[in-house]
């Protein structure tokens, strides 16, 4: 049979139609089954760290025994690329249902974006510490809702190589100073490894929490890099490279390899997150946590709860309301989730029986890491600007660590007028 | 007595049959909506350039101040210079080396499809896996420092501030040297053999006959590489996000749009300085079109 063109064309626009009414149907697809169970498919996006996505799975696959009439669609992204995927899904009003952050909710929730979940977690909201809850609150109208849910808390330990320590003839410390870091950085340098690696911004906060320095005020309002205690704090991290010669300046380390658990360095601050890596990528030697060193102050841990959050626009807010309850509050969902960090629910994250799982797994003062989280940690950048301030500080790193005449309190200065003038113009 | 409209030939509308009249609406639809898409999408866009607009909240209108705040604005100074040193640096590295394997294919008999294949390799290859690859190779471990290292030379910082950008031009001219050398051995391959017969019975050199034959007849194809190359030049955007130096050492213009659009989330200002970069790119056509005749000779 002869297909003419125009029965080409009309079959053509035919599939187009269909096509188009086929999005149509399924955009609209919903809700609520006749029994008043939910149902229907929602979207789920969040950023991935290692072990994170085989994680979610097992959350989704344990939310759909649940509630087997809603599917989720995982969509994962890697970090850098999901606060811009997120915001312009947002400004097509097209973000996913349920979305993870960290401490935007503050913004977002009343900008509208977020759905509140104030009354969906009321009867549950206790399980949780407060300390955690608060960055997901904020005030609408002079009221507070909670606009997002902690689902994970991680943190910053330092992590040392125990087999190079006990051949340094170094004995693991249960307290120690500044000097005695120096010390033993010193012992464990060679010519093929760093003592002490102290990654820039976040990794930095223990040490910077001893000269009593931080890079914002408590309210995040006022930057607070030009003060004594930041000069101090970054003088010694230079001597740290260029007097004692213990950690390496920039552009040393190789950018494609865990500094720490390739070997490079022998102690290093690095984040909960790389437990899972570091438990199965690290072969060559024994390693633990060890503790922060003091100095003039007590130390602070850097640490702080990931969110999750609903929609506002979700043409599905009932089964993605549920989706959220189900990661933070469900037992099984925070057993999957503390595997890449620590869970947020009460009874669970101090649970001995669970500690001691996690230890036997390594580290093995993982009840160190979350003593300190919980009770010293501090979130100190998480002001809207970090990413600006993140870029600003390490440039300014860079500058102070490559030279070992560098300017600091210039240096200094510079930064805090640029990170001032960035928490000012925060919208 | 005839005039000049009388001797040119007559040219005869061509005519609309009706049969097929009745698709002209269906063909010119994808056309109008190309076109819509595009024009509204720049006319938006320039538009965008006088709002302050965070993705989220309503655009809110602020006149010029965008476009004030960049003249005085230190970073973009910072990507401009940048830019015009990889345009400065890249297209005639990519002009020079890009004519002489050219001049080298032409030459090569054998296997001259594999130097061919090897050549544009590169230029098939996505700018982000390349750029990966050359993450590697400028590794403070990687694997030209272990070169280095093993013929007892001193390790190099391939990425620090002061030799980031010189790294990322050597890998902007690897990744395009291979797509003009391929315009120029068919620049080459297309000028007559009798030029250079001629020549030669009068007795010129091959230094000569470059001159004289090859480089004049090869100034439309340099003239098309360097047009191109600037506007791509002036685009740098993938090399530079994968492969970024401290301290605003490999800061271009796309980077910096793309930064203050979606780190900052500060579109009208992005927006303005998209305008800018457009004007820049438009200045730079249009004289290179103007120079062109003075310069490229276009075999009659």
């Amino acid at each position: 049979m002869a297909i003419t063109r125009r029965a080409l064309l009309g079959a053509g626009l035919g599939v187009s139609a269909l096509a188009v009414l086929g999005g149509c149907n399924r955009s609209s697809a919903e809700s609520n089954t006749s029994d008043g169970e939910i149902a229907g498919e929602i979207r789920f996006s969040i950023w991935f760290g290692s072990g994170d996505i085989e994680m979610w799975e097992d959350v989704i696959a344990g939310f759909a025994a649940v509630h087997p009439d809603v599917s989720v669609k995982f969509e994962p992204l890697e970090y850098d690329q999901y606060y811009t995927k997120l915001n312009t899904q947002f400004a097509s009003g097209n973000a996913p249902d349920v979305l993870g952050m960290q401490f935007q909710s503050s913004i977002w929730g009343p900008s509208g974006l977020l759905a509140p979940l104030t009354e969906a977690v009321s009867g549950d909201i206790g399980q949780v510490p407060a300390s955690l809850t608060g960055y997901g609150r904020a005030a609408v109208d002079g009221t507070e809702e909670q606009f997002a849910l902690p689902w994970r808390f991680v943190g910053h330990s330092l992590y040392g190589n125990l087999t190079a320590l006990a051949e340094a003839g170094i004995e693991r410390p249960d307290t120690w100073s500044l000097d005695d870091l120096v010390a033993a950085a010193k012992k464990l340098t060679t010519d093929d490894a760093f003592g002490l690696h102290v990654p820039g911004v976040s990794g930095e906060t223990s040490i910077a929490s001893t000269f009593g320095a931080s890079p914002v005020s408590a309210d995040g309002l006022t930057a607070t890099y030009d003060a004594a205690e930041m000069i101090a704090h970054k003088s010694f991290l230079r001597d740290l490279v260029h007097v004692h010669k213990v950690s390496p300046g920039p552009d040393v380390l190789s950018t494609q390899q865990d500094a720490f658990a390739s070997g490079q360095v022998r102690m290093a601050f690095a984040g909960s997150w790389s437990n899972p890596t570091y438990r199965e990528g690290i072969t060559a030697f024994d390693w633990d946590i060890l503790p922060n060193p003091g100095g003039e102050r007590p130390a602070k841990n850097y640490a702080g709860p990931d969110h999750i959050a609903v929609y506002a626009k979700s043409r599905n807010l009932a089964a993605a309301t549920a989706f959220v309850q189900y990661a933070v509050f469900h037992r099984d969902a925070q057993t999957l989730i503390a595997a890449t960090g620590a869970p947020v629910l009460n009874d669970y994250l101090k649970d001995a029986e669970r500690i001691a799982s996690e230890a036997a797994l390594k580290p093995a003062h993982y009840e160190y890491f979350i003593d300190e989280a919980t009770e010293n940690g501090t979130g100190w950048t998480f002001v809207p600007a970090f990413a600006e301030l993140e870029r600003l500080e390490a440039d300014a790193n860079y500058a102070i660590m490559s030279d070992p005449g560098s300017d600091i309190p210039g240096i200094l200065a510079d930064l805090n007028a640029k990170v001032q003038s960035a928490l000012d113009s925060t919208d | 007595m005839a005039t000049l409209s009388q001797t040119r030939p007559v040219r005869r509308p061509r005519r609309v049959t009706p049969g097929a009249a009745k698709w002209l609406p269906v063909l010119l639809l994808p056309v109008t909506v190309g076109l819509v898409l595009v024009y509204f999408s720049a006319v938006y866009g320039l538009a965008l350039g006088f709002t302050d607009w965070n993705l989220i909240s309503d655009p809110a209108w602020v006149g010029t101040a965008n476009f004030a705040e960049i003249l005085d604005d230190e970073r973009f100074w910072t990507a401009l210079r940048n830019t015009v040193e990889i345009v400065a640096v890249t297209v005639p590295a990519k002009v020079a080396i890009g004519l002489g394997l050219a001049i080298l294919l032409s030459r090569v008999a054998r296997l001259s499809s594999f130097f061919r294949l090897a050549l544009f390799f590169p230029t098939s290859c996505s700018v982000v896996a390349v750029a990966f690859l050359w993450v590697y190779l400028y590794d403070p471990n990687g694997l030209l420092n272990s070169w280095l290292g093993a013929l007892g030379l001193g390790t190099v910082k391939w990425m620090s501030p002061d030799h980031a950008l010189t790294s990322v031009n050597v890998m902007i001219i690897w990744g395009g040297v291979g797509y003009v050398a391929l315009l120029f051995l068919a620049g080459l391959q297309s000028i007559p053999a009798e030029y250079y017969e001629a020549s030669r019975l009068d007795g010129a050199s091959a230094w000569r006959q470059f001159w004289s034959i090859t480089f004049p007849l090869l100034t439309p194809t340099t003239f098309f590489v360097v047009v191109t190359g600037i506007i791509a030049a002036l685009q740098t955007f993938g090399e530079v996000f994968i492969l970024a130096g401290p301290m605003d050492s490999t800061l271009t213009i796309m980077s910096y749009i793309y930064e203050r659009a979606f780190t900052g989330f500060e579109m009208g200002y992005s927006a303005a300085l998209s305008a800018f970069l457009i004007l820049i790119l438009l200045t730079a056509t249009g004289a290179q079109l103007w120079f062109q005749r003075k310069w490229v000779t276009y075999e009659r």
